[in-house]
């Protein structure tokens, strides 16, 4: 009688610590903390163009920090003209000029202007894509000629 | 004394001698400039100057923006680097083509913690929203190239 008692009591025992440690797993907490993703895109505020040669210009980032997978695109949003060209406007003046714009060679198309990409953890001043401009195209009247050019950076889905 | 006048005469005819070489140095060559010997054939126009890229303006790019929903009043981190020397315009344009807000002119080293929407946004997640930065020069505003960031809105 005395033994069976024991048992009972002791499989009591054991019923009650499985149910507190049930208890304490349901209560688990997750810490979470979460470092969104930033860059700094550096581009040229303004570029003049050389005559008879091509002129380059460079886009760069500084203090990157992407999460893991996540890419950025550039993109050439507003500047464009036609594929591969932009086009300079005279200041105060009626006249056009225009200019090729390459990257790695090849025209920036309208329809997909990709300028470059960039992914990672890279807090150096970093060089994403180089843009190569061709010397003004047209009648060459006296005067300034100017376009601006819009960069837009976008995470890749 | 016959010998003394011809020393004497020597001297003089030497003396006119060195004279006139000196003279005719002096003329033939002193006075005339040099060839400049760097000049070369002349080819048309060349460049003078080289790429002019120098100045740049630092954009700041983020991942997300958190907004709660149904307010107008917002708190965000939007800033133009001291390392610039241009104003930043600033202006949040809804995947849907709506202007949600924009800034006036925004001095190198300033930033906006709080803005007021032009109206409040339902809640959701909403991908592509562009946070447009327009760049002006600081002597006269006229305008530099610019750029676009495109982040996830998420309203909560």
């Amino acid at each position: 009688m005395k033994k069976g008692m024991m048992s009972l009591l002791y499989l009591c025992a054991i019923g009650t610590t499985l149910f507190i440690s049930r208890n304490i797993h349901a209560e688990e907490t997750v810490v979470e903390y979460e470092v969104t993703g930033q860059y700094t895109l550096v581009i040229p505020s303004r570029v003049t163009l050389n005559t008879n040669s091509s002129t380059t210009m460079a886009i760069k980032t500084v203090n990157r920090n992407l999460e893991p997978d996540k890419e950025v695109e550039v993109l050439l949003t507003d500047g464009l003209a036609y594929d591969g060209e932009i086009e300079l406007t005279r200041v105060n003046a009626p006249g056009t000029l225009r200019s090729s714009i390459k990257v790695e060679g090849n025209g920036v198309k309208a329809t997909n202007p990709i300028i470059g990409k960039f992914s990672g953890f890279v807090l150096e001043e970093t060089e994403i894509a180089s843009i190569e401009f061709g010397a003004p195209q047209g009648q060459r009247l006296a005067g300034v000629y100017d376009t601006t050019l819009t960069f837009a950076a976008s995470y890749i889905d | 004394m016959n010998s003394k006048k011809k020393q004497i005469a020597m001297i003089v005819v030497v003396y006119l001698i060195v004279f006139f070489f000196f003279w005719l140095s002096k003329t033939t060559f002193l006075d005339r400039m040099e060839i400049d010997s760097s000049a070369v054939d002349w080819e048309d126009r060349k460049e003078t100057e080289k790429n002019s890229s120098s100045e740049t303006i630092a954009i700041p790019g983020f991942e997300t923006v958190r907004f709660n929903a149904k307010e107008t009043s917002q708190l965000v981190n939007f800033h133009n680097p001291e390392t610039n020397e241009c104003y930043f315009k600033l202006t949040m344009i809804h995947s849907n083509g709506t202007v949600l807000w924009e800034s006036n002119l925004i001095e190198p080293g300033k930033g906006i913690y709080s803005i007021n929407l032009k109206a409040p946004i339902e809640k959701g997640e909403y991908e592509k929203v562009v946070l447009k930065y327009e760049c002006f020069t600081l002597t006269d505003q006229s305008p530099l190239n610019g750029s676009e960031i495109n982040f996830k809105l998420i309203v909560t």
